[in-house]
């Protein structure tokens, strides 16, 4: 009981400072960074399979850069409401590992194959954290929940054996959107009057069930990825600044 | 209101700009070229082992041999011999060596491991045009592909088929085993094609490419 009245005065406390502080700032800021896939999505398994298909859960995705436009109000000195839209293109990784396993399950003497890239736009909205540290300093952090709209790379693999074309196949792209998250801290330094600068790093999550489809695909052997429900997930780091509404 | 539409254009650009920036260089296709590493397994040698369904003591063994990797050197046909008897049925099975190797490598053991894209073909002849049968279950060879036809005969009395089935999804046939039956008493050839068709094979001759092609002499007494 006394652990409780304990919280609640921290926390009556923490509100009533936070309300007699900085009401109604607000920040538009445009970051751009760097976005490293982490899990299965951004692993490179070699696939050779001679007597049927393997759907496997590596992904094959590539750090990208990611650009994001945010804002948040700020109802008090500490917390806010805001959104945050990004966007990150993640180009294929290791793809002489993803043909290689093509070719050696064809066994056929050469693989010529394309992959476009993995796309994520984000539209994202949630908590905005503020914590000054010293004179212009202040730390920040934010809880997001949303939406991805991710698509996966269209992949053609061209097949030749004894000097014979012997066609190609296609991993087509397939497009999915599924909810995510996002979440992460930063620190922000404010340079002018109205003008930040923010260093971030956040982790973002999403599961979008994809239904691939596979064209020309004739004989059980290799690589056949028709359904891909694998975490996107990963850690941006990004560098960006910040327009501010009533700081002062 | 101007000073508002002015900032959120600014804003808007300035979001563009960065993931031109941040994205736009590194959104390109890749693309790669995988050859083959260099082979050190040849198929130099195709034996035919034939048992009589009817007759136990009735087994015989054709050696078709090429040693040389280069093919420049003629192949050894000395063995490359069926005496068949005539109206009888012999279980055959294809055996594929490399003998390059020691000891020798066993390449029909791989053929079976990758049967999902590899197809034999047994061609007899002399035949005629009425009986030479072009589908997904023949072991025929098409006239375009090389199968000469008789009008006058007199034809080699050889039926062959395959008994053996892929993984594939319906299942296509393989030929490493099969059912050689014997009409009435004639002489002739058998020509014996082992097709690679990788991602192409659907139980016709003509998707993919030939890994041999090779000629036993036929008699059936």
């Amino acid at each position: 009981m006394r652990r409780i009245k304990i919280l609640l005065v921290v926390l009556l406390s923490c509100t009533s400072f936070a309300g007699l502080a900085q009401k109604g700032t607000a920040f538009v800021g445009i970051n751009g960074g760097i976005s490293l896939p982490m899990g299965n999505w951004s692993k490179s398994n070699y696939i050779v399979n001679t007597q049927g298909y393997s759907n496997d859960p590596s992904g094959f995705a590539n750090k990208a850069g990611i650009g994001s436009l945010d804002g948040a109000y700020f109802f008090s000195r500490y917390i806010g409401v805001g959104a945050l839209v990004s966007y990150a293109s993640y180009n294929i990784k290791d793809i002489d590992v993803l043909s290689g396993g093509y070719r050696e399950s064809f066994d056929v003497d050469r693989v010529t194959t394309t992959a476009s890239s993995y796309k994520m736009l984000n539209l994202l909205a949630g908590l905005y954290f503020n914590f000054p540290v010293i004179t212009k300093w202040s730390v920040t952090a934010r809880a997001l929940a949303g939406v991805t709209d991710a698509s996966t790379p269209q992949i053609t693999v061209d097949v030749e054996d004894g000097g014979v074309d012997d066609g190609t196949f296609e991993q087509k792209q397939s497009n999915k959107t599924a909810f995510a998250l996002n979440g992460g801290i930063g620190i922000r330094y404010k340079v002018l009057k109205c003008f930040a600068i923010n260093l971030r790093g956040d982790y973002f999550y999403s599961k979008p069930d994809f239904r691939i489809e596979n064209t020309e695909r004739h004989n059980s052997a290799g690589r056949l990825v028709n359904e891909y429900n694998q975490p996107l997930s990963g850690i941006n780091v990004s560098l960006g600044v910040a327009y501010c509404f009533g700081w002062k | 209101m101007k000073i508002y539409i002015s900032f959120a254009r600014k804003v808007l650009s300035g979001f563009v700009a960065t993931v031109i920036l941040f994205t736009g260089g590194c959104n390109k296709k890749e693309s790669t070229v995988t050859p083959a590493p260099p082979s050190n397994e040849f198929l130099t040698t195709v034996e035919l082992s034939l048992h009589n369904t009817a007759d136990p003591t009735d087994t015989l063994l054709a050696i078709w041999r090429q040693l040389d990797p280069t093919g420049s050197a003629p192949p050894d046909t000395s063995k490359a011999i069926l005496n068949l008897k005539a109206n009888s049925t012999y279980s055959a099975q294809v055996i594929i060596l490399d003998e390059t190797q020691s000891p020798a490598a066993v390449v029909s053991d791989e053929i079976k491991v990758r049967e999902n894209y590899h197809l034999l073909f047994f061609q007899p002849t002399p035949i005629s045009a009425s009986n030479l049968i072009i589908s997904n279950t023949s072991t025929d060879i098409p006239a375009s592909d090389g199968t000469v036809t008789s009008a006058t005969g007199p034809y080699l009395n050889l039926t062959v088929s395959r008994t053996d089935l892929d993984a594939n999804s319906p299942p296509l046939q393989i030929g490493l085993t099969d059912d050689f039956v014997t009409g009435a008493a004639s002489n002739g050839w058998l020509r014996v094609v082992l097709r690679h068709q990788p991602n192409v094979k659907n139980g016709t001759y003509d998707p993919g490419s030939t890994d041999f092609d090779v000629n036993y002499k036929v008699n059936i007494n």
